[in-house]
């Protein structure tokens, strides 16, 4: 080689890594221009394109009866959204979009006219509309996954629960009482997605770890005593022509509420349909003169105070008592001279009652019915309750006290009836009533037991069982108004009552328009079931003893047979046809565990009567531990079917081969 | 000479040897990369496919709880099995 050659070599050799010398350091600035100076905001740019942040909607939590029964849960509905700026054809969208959803289109075609990227054409929309619109694949138009609120049994205790709106949040009764448990909080999802918008995970994605504190409720609600009650009240309803209606179902030891129902009904899945007056829950939002039903409360006060005694008897005055500038009259124009205490309740002299009051004075009675709890919010979990109208003492006239004594000019809430008699039906206590037993978290533990509370002795264990004894002759004694509320085989007791309601527009006491109620309770000697049973202006068998008294009759013998896995027969001497009869004991309340529970998996199964296999079945899927003795089928379990699963709590199982 | 030459050789060999172990490094390095964002590919479409029974679980839920309404059963002893309620008298509760 020359050393012209070789000097040419050495050129090109020296040219080349010159080039590249110059590559290379242009390469590695624009490296550290791209990953140190300018890193953090590219760094930024290149997350907010490759990341995408998914909003997971909070979750409501369950509503379920005593029994482990949902009674609201929530699913995913879609939502259908467009985005005006990429929408072509308009007229296409407009019309197909409103054939589907059934929305109008001069509202979709506004929609479209917007600027911006987002609105809304329907929310929560049927999975068979959502369907057709995904199948349709419209520019612009898009579908998005929300919580929808869902009731399974429709109307079924529908004033109790309330709804959630759109936006999940609690807008009536239990679902706006106990929101701020319900309702989840919302979790952020983090995702990858490639150049094609394809869905990758990433090690951070941390959405399904926020703590999440809300919790499921478990009411004292039994949804088969719920659904009795509101089929005997809404054919009593149809059957007398009465524009409304309430029962209450109450548990007088406990206060807890074992059915509330209302009529006239409404479906809280399409709650907007209904008007607002149809939503109230009457049983705990309205007030009404109570009539004879209140009569109890006054003669259970002047027992109390020993100013009256059974043996007693009052001149009820032919049918006419004249009270001030007034001229009181028994009801149907009934004509009673000497009753005695028992036959003033259970003839519901109003002359009679109003003697009693008269013993009583002003004071006394007052100081009583606020013992009892009228005049003031019994406290029951549940928004929107009434005080009624209990008005001062110092105001009152002689015709105001008198006809307060047969409850005229006092306004009390159905609650209230019932809590009242349940004081006098579980021996003087009054206890608060409420609807919900506990709350339970996202793992199934119990989070807040609300126990029974007593407010307050009303009247003494003596005085109680002694209005015991009248109210049951009120029912079961030959004549009593309660006749219509017998039950075969077990004693009642209880009362009636009729009241005129006061007609604003005439400014007086209408004569058509009436409340008939009943309320009782069973077996008077140790009672189980507080029942009250008011129909609104009914048309047809317009007094309470004619159209309430069956009501509650029928709805405790339904309740009866239903709750035949925990009843108690008792023999008794005598009973219909001379044969020996029976006295039935329901104890469906006195059982706390929750039963029926296989459907919800927080909460221990009812593994009697099965067999090892399917013991352990259960329990694998579950995911609990069992630790079983003996063989054959269960005959026993600790703890007892309904108690939440703790994570490592065994549960034991005894077998027998003898059942 | 020779010795020179050999030396050469060695030292070539060696650059070789390390800038094949570099790429091998670089290749495994790419390959785990795919490997791993196919994994991320087959997780994400796990998680749907995980969020989508779920969903279906909690539908199916639902639906157990509608079927069991007491008023959609009582509608159907009525009217398909023709079932009423028993009479006062038909009644006998046994000890």
């Amino acid at each position: 080689m020359s050393a012209k050659s070789r000097k040419w070599l050495r050129f090109r050799v020296i040219s080349m890594m010159v080039f590249f010398l110059v590559l290379y350091v242009a390469l590695v600035s624009r490296a550290f221009q791209l990953q140190v100076v300018s890193g953090e905001t590219l760094g930024k740019l290149a997350d907010r394109q490759h990341r995408k942040s998914l909003t997971l909607y909070p979750e409501r939590r369950f509503i379920f009866d005593r029994n482990g029964q949902k009674l609201a849960a929530t699913v995913m509905a879609d939502s259908v959204y467009v985005d005006p700026s990429s929408v072509q054809d308009r007229r296409k969208v407009t019309s197909r979009l409103s054939s589907i959803l059934g929305v109008k289109r001069n509202k979709i075609a506004q929609a479209l006219a917007n600027e911006g990227s987002f609105r809304w054409i329907a929310r929560q929309i049927s999975p068979a509309g959502a369907e057709r619109i995904r199948a349709l694949d419209l520019e612009g138009v898009h579908l998005v996954r929300e919580p929808k609120r869902f009731y399974p049994h429709r109307e079924m205790a529908c004033h109790l629960l309330g709804f959630a709106g759109l936006d999940s949040t609690g807008l009536e009764g239990l679902e706006l009482r106990y929101d701020e448990y319900l309702k989840g909080i919302p979790k952020e999802a983090v995702w990858g997605r490639d150049a094609r918008g394809h869905k990758i995970y990433l090690d951070e994605h941390s959405g399904r770890t926020v703590d999440d504190r809300s919790c499921s409720l478990f009411l004292t609600i039994d949804s088969k005593i719920q659904y009795i009650v509101e089929s005997q009240l809404k054919s009593a309803v149809e059957k007398t022509g009465a524009k409304g209606g309430s029962v209450v179902v109450m548990n007088p030891r406990t206060g807890e509420i074992l059915a509330m129902a209302n009529a006239p009904r409404f479906n809280p899945n399409a709650f907007s349909l209904y008007t607002a007056d149809t939503r109230r829950n009457r049983a705990v939002t309205d007030c009404f003169d109570p009539g004879s039903v209140f009569k109890p409360f006054i003669i259970a006060a002047a027992l109390e105070e020993g100013l009256i005694t059974e043996s007693d008897e009052f001149d009820c005055e032919d049918g006419t008592y004249v009270v001030g500038d007034r001229v009181i009259h028994e009801a149907q124009n009934e004509k009673f001279q000497e009753l005695t205490l028992a036959e003033v309740l259970k003839y519901s002299s109003n002359i009679g009652t109003i003697k009693v009051a008269e013993r009583l004075g002003k004071e006394r009675f007052h100081r009583y019915v606020t013992l009892f709890g009228f005049g003031s919010k019994t406290g029951i979990d549940l928004p929107g309750e009434s005080t009624g109208i209990l008005r001062d003492p110092r105001g009152w006239r002689d015709v105001d006290f008198a006809t307060m004594a047969f409850g005229q000019g006092i306004s009390v809430t159905a609650i209230q009836l019932a809590s009242a008699m349940s004081a006098i039906a579980n021996g003087g206590v009054l206890m608060q009533p409420h609807v919900v037993r506990c709350l339970v978290d996202t793992k199934g533990e119990m989070v807040k037991e609300f126990q029974p509370v007593a407010l307050r002795r009303v009247v003494s264990t003596g005085t109680a069982r002694r209005m015991t004894s009248i109210l049951t002759d009120v029912v079961e004694g030959e004549g009593g108004t309660g006749k219509n509320a017998r039950i075969v085989n077990l004693s009642v007791a209880g009362k009636t009552g009729t009241s005129q309601k006061f007609d604003f527009s005439a400014g007086r006491y209408s004569s058509n328009r009436v409340a008939a109620s009943f309320m009782g309770f069973f077996p008077a000697e140790d009672p189980q079931m507080v029942i009250l049973v008011v129909l609104d202006e009914p048309k047809v068998d317009r007094w309470g003893g004619a159209a309430a008294a069956p009501v509650f009759r029928r709805v405790s013998e339904q309740i009866l047979r239903c709750s035949n896995s925990s009843m108690e027969v008792r023999e008794v001497a005598g009973g219909e046809g001379g044969k020996e009869a029976q006295i039935v004991r329901a104890s469906t309340t006195a059982d706390m565990a929750y039963r029926e529970t296989e459907d919800d998996e927080s909460v221990i199964p009812d593994f009697g009567g099965m067999s090892l296999r399917e013991v352990l079945r259960i329990a694998q899927r579950r995911g609990m531990e069992v630790r079983t003795a003996g063989s054959g089928w269960v005959i026993s379990q600790n703890p007892v079917p309904g108690t939440p699963i703790k994570g490592d709590q065994p549960c034991y199982v005894l077998f027998n081969r003898e059942g | 000479m020779s010795r020179v030459r050999t030396k050469k050789r060695w030292k070539l060999s060696r650059l070789i040897v390390v800038a094949l172990l570099f790429m091998a490094t670089a290749l495994m390095y790419v390959w785990f990369r795919v490997s791993i964002t196919n994994i991320d590919y087959q997780i994400a479409g796990e998680m749907n496919r995980r969020d989508a029974l779920l969903e279906e679980n909690r539908k199916l839920k639902v639906e157990v709880a509608t079927l069991k309404s007491p008023g959609r059963i009582e509608a159907i002893a009525r009217d398909k099995l023709g079932m009423r309620y028993p009479e006062r008298d038909q009644v006998i509760f046994l000890r």
